[in-house]
């Protein structure tokens, strides 16, 4: 009886082919993309592999001892490899980074076996990325300018986990410039709509009772977050006026044909509106000398003064421009 | 990273489909930064030694003609007939899988004057000695760098190319007399009606006139018989005796729908003439920035996808030799060099909109958006910052801050990506679409987010924005702005009357940065439009006019129309080998 002769052996050689990311969302999903090469065996599939994770565990003044879990299990079949299969060829495995913060390093091991008549030795790889906090992020909107002195005023709030995150039943905080709480919205659980996951609520605020421009802080802190995000600040600002008294309606034409002129944006004193179909913009205002610009592109009317003193009705001719201005020079 | 290697490395990652604009022709540095006839000349020795045009004896020619016009726009065809009128057998070779240039897509007001028929029936006065003095003016920037002789040769030629237009088929708008405009000082632009045959158009429902001049002048050209060959790109002009004889023929590759090169050649004699019609250089980068360093790879040209402008008629002309003209013109900040256009798409020329139903929008990919009024969003660098009144759209303004240094030490020249930043207010004001093919996501020319920050962080995936926009400098230029339309006063830039605050979410990033416009400088040709070396001299049987040529600001269609008929006619009468077909 003659000896089985033994099979020819050939390292599997790994490597990575796309950088791990130094940094990833903790608990969020990532790739791993390695080179498998095997120049003699020709095909790789369901050749078998593990991710472990080496981590330290014990008396950590002692060092701690290493201890492996083994954080993914699989085949480098079907998906895994490319339609080529065989040698020189690129998996790309998905994984999940640990939920808690730190670094990390993993090893990928295709164990021994063989495959095709040809024995390979253990082959590893390992990688080092270091898990971050989500970050969130905050906006302010739909809330008016100006606001009258002292009286509340809504604003809607919302904040996003960059990982999409449920952020339902979690607070953001409007502060002042000294940094008190002023009021605190408890996010709702659809996101606003048009966005991917931003969630909002709508948050009722005192108007300082100093008159001018001021600025709130939001802020976001999820500490409370089974996974662990990074808080957010963002300002949103607006000027306080005191309490009008009055009602102008500003009625806007077009000085040439008279016609109505909707959509053009009326600055009166600090007050911003546009005007309706009709050309029409019903606003309220106090007694006083107060500035009146208009903005509606392709026309043009110089800033005014209205003196209010009582309720009162005005109107004001825009004199279209040339048509292609400002741009006239690129109409060719 | 160095600013060429930055520059190369945009480029590599840049998904549009020229095929020079993956290709430097030149060696690092080429004379970049410096101007004038020297560094040009510089310019044409180096670029000699990246790409030796093959010497004749090299060549094995394939086809053999009177004369070879190179590139079928506004200047090929008008060479083309022009040459054919003469009894010269004619190959007209274009690189596009249409004829029409970038012309096609023009507003067709031809700016040529002089006296013609519609001027006169308008009781408009005018003369080639007035158009002569107009165009020369020392006082005018688009005037007083100009070659007199070449002025005056428009001036004179400006009549009878009228004549010429019309016995090649044009249909002219007779209501229509444009201008004065530029250095003119009475009306002189005439158009043509819009082509009517909607199939043959590239560019739908904005009064596209320039269709109208090259389709009628290609319907002409093909009854008088000119050859015309498509999807040819020509490689090289090549020189008798050791490149300083005369001009034999040309090289070509035949060229795919992207440009791309199939390996097929082909190389064509030319007893009488090689004309360059390919049109100006402001889709090569390394080329455009010998004017103007400042023009790096993150700036598009307004033709990019329609009949890229790559430099190619005036890089093959210098490399045996040719000499480059006035370039003043290029940088004199005068005539049409730049564009602030519409925006979210690569391809933003403010008059160059493709639609889905263009024959070339699977290159151009999305058709972008229109900027109503300015005061829907602000402008920001690839560091998240304003630069400058939005509502400013000229050189000093726009442009000149736009590539100004954004503080970069990796990146000294180009002012980098800039981006028009907007929320949702904004879009239904404007009402516009925020999806393809409206915008183009696909390739990183707009995005959209929940919050700004997310905002700035997914722009990176744009070619040209090399570094990551800090979320925190892009949220903080918004909340300052938005003091701004608070109080009605914009203490950064003086913005007149800001508006709209921006606010609520998404909110939006979308492609902003400024077009290139013509070219106004390129290579020297004399009244007979014969390509000229440094030392004056001609370049015996090489022509060139439009673009391609320098000397004269007048911008578009009226120099290269007129420049293009001279070039045709010269050629065809160019003795030295001629043997009639
Ligand atoms: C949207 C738009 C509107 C415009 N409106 C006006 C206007 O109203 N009035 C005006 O006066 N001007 C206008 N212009 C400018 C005018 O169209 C150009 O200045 C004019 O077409 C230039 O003529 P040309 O022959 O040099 O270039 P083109 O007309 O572009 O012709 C050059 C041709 O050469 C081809 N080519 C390039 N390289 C090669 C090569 N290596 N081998 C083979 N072929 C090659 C190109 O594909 C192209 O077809 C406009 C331009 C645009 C984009």
């Amino acid at each position: 009886m003659t000896a089985p002769k033994a099979a020819p052996a050939e390292a599997i050689a790994l490597e990575l082919r796309e950088p791990v990311p130094n940094e990833i969302d903790a608990g969020a999903r990532f790739s791993v993309v390695v080179g498998v090469k095997a120049p003699a065996t020709r095909n790789l599939h369901g050749a078998p592999f593990t991710i472990i994770s080496s981590t330290r565990e014990g008396d950590v003044n002692d060092g701690g001892h290493a201890v492996d879990h083994p954080v993914l299990s699989g085949t480098l079949v079907g998906s895994h490899l490319g339609p080529e299969g065989g040698h020189d060829t690129s998996a790309r495995l998905t994984a999940t980074a640990p939920e808690d913060f730190g670094t990390f390093t993993w090893a990928l091991v295709v164990p021994a076996q063989e495959v095709n008549a040809v024995r390979h030795p253990e082959a590893s790889l390992t990688f080092s990325f270091a898990t971050r906090p989500h970050a969130t992020s905050l906006a302010a909107w739909d809330h008016p300018s100006p606001v009258v002195a002292g009286r509340p005023f809504t604003v809607k709030v919302g904040a996003k986990c960059t990982a999409g995150c449920a952020l339902a039943g979690k607070a953001v905080d409007i502060r002042d410039e000294a940094g008190t709480v002023l009021a605190s919205g408890t996010l709702g659980e659809t996101p606003w709509p048009g966005t991917t996951g931003l969630y909002w609520a709508s948050v009722e605020v005192q108007a300082p009772a100093a008159l001018g421009p001021f600025s709130r802080a939001l802020a976001f802190s999820a500490a409370e977050l089974k996974l662990p995000h990074a808080g957010a600040s963002a300002t949103f600002s607006a000027v306080t006026i005191p309490p009008p008294d009055h009602h102008l309606s500003i009625t806007v034409v077009d000085k040439e044909t008279q016609a109505p002129l909707q959509d053009a944006y009326l600055r009166v004193g600090l007050v911003r509106i546009a005007t309706d179909d009709t050309g029409l913009a019903r606003v309220a205002v106090s007694a006083g000398e107060l500035g009146l610009s208009i903005w509606k592109a392709g026309y043009d009317a110089p800033d005014t003064t209205v003196v209010v003193t009582g309720d009162d009705a005005v109107r004001v001719e825009m004199t279209a421009l040339p048509v292609e201005d400002p741009f006239a020079r690129w109409n060719k | 990273m160095a600013d060429d290697a930055r520059d190369k490395a945009a480029r590599r990652r840049d998904p549009k489909p020229s095929a020079t604009s993956r290709r430097s022709f030149l060696k690092s540095g080429a004379a970049a930064g410096v101007g004038g006839a020297a560094a040009l000349a510089g310019l044409a020795a180096q670029e000699a030694q990246a790409q030796a045009p093959p010497l004749a004896g090299q060549v094995r020619w394939s086809r053999e003609v009177d004369v070879v016009v190179i590139g079928a726009g506004a200047s090929g065809l008008p060479a083309a007939i022009a040459a054919r009128d003469q009894g010269a057998t004619v190959l007209l070779v274009e690189q596009h899988f249409d004829i029409g240039g970038i012309a096609i897509m023009s507003g067709g007001m031809i700016h040529m004057g002089g006296g013609n028929r519609i001027q006169k029936e308008k009781g408009v006065q005018d003369s080639p000695d007035l158009a002569f003095t107009d165009w020369v003016n020392a006082e005018n920037g688009e005037a007083k760098f100009n070659d007199r002789d070449l002025v005056r040769k428009w001036a004179d030629e400006s009549v009878p190319t009228f004549e010429f237009l019309t016995a090649n088929g044009l249909d002219w708008d007779e209501k229509f007399l444009g201008g004065p405009g530029d250095a003119s000082s009475v009306p002189r632009q005439v158009r043509p009606k819009e082509w009517p045959i909607r199939k043959d158009l590239v560019a739908f429902d904005q009064g596209r006139n320039g269709s109208g001049i090259v389709r009628a002048l290609e319907q002409s050209a093909r009854k008088k018989g000119v050859e015309i060959l498509l999807s040819h790109r020509m490689t090289n002009v090549v020189r008798e005796g050791d490149r300083r004889g005369r001009v034999m023929g040309a090289t070509f590759v035949q060229v795919d729908r992207n440009f791309t090169p199939t390996n097929q050649t082909l190389n064509v004699r030319a007893r009488r003439g090689v004309i360059l019609c390919t049109g100006g250089h402001g889709n090569n980068v390394e080329f455009r920035r010998s004017f103007d360093p400042r023009l790096t790879a993150e700036y598009q040209w307004h033709g990019q996808t329609l009949a890229p402008h790559n430099a190619d008629g005036a890089k093959a002309a210098m490399a045996i030799g040719a000499s480059m003209w006035a370039t003043a013109n290029q940088t004199a900040e005068a005539g049409e060099a730049f564009n602030k256009g519409r925006i979210a798409t690569r391809d933003n020329y403010i008059r160059g909109l493709i639609t889905p139903e263009s024959p070339i929008f699977f290159r151009a990919k999305a058709s972008g958006m229109n900027v109503t009024d300015w005061q829907n969003l602000i402008l920001v660098k690839e560091n998240g910052k304003r630069f400058y009144d939005e509502l400013d759209s000229s050189y000093d303004g726009f442009f000149a801050h736009a590539m100004a240094w954004t503080g970069d030490p990796a990146k000294l020249n180009g002012g980098g990506p800039i981006w028009a930043i907007f929320d949702s207010e904004a879009v239904k004001r404007e009402k516009w679409g925020t999806e393809a093919p409206v915008v183009d996501r696909e390739r990183g020319y707009f995005f959209s987010a929940d919050t700004l920050e997310e905002l700035a962080a997914q722009m990176k995936r744009n070619p040209f924005q090399w570094r990551e926009m800090p979320g925190t400098t892009l949220r903080e230029t918004v909340e300052r702005f938005n003091t701004f339309v608070d109080t009605g006063i914009d203490l950064d830039f003086k913005r007149r009357k800001p508006t709209h605050k921006i606010a609520t979410p998404p909110f939006y990033a979308a492609w902003a940065t400024p077009s290139l416009h013509d070219s106004l400088s390129g290579i020297r040709i004399n009244t007979k439009c014969q390509v000229m070396d440094l030392q004056a001299d001609v370049i015996p049987g090489l022509y060139a006019a439009g673009e391609t040529a320098g000397g004269f600001a007048l911008h578009g269609l009226g120099r290269a129309i007129v420049f293009g008929r001279i070039a045709g006619m010269e050629a065809a009468k160019d003795g030295a080998r001629s043997t009639r077909a």
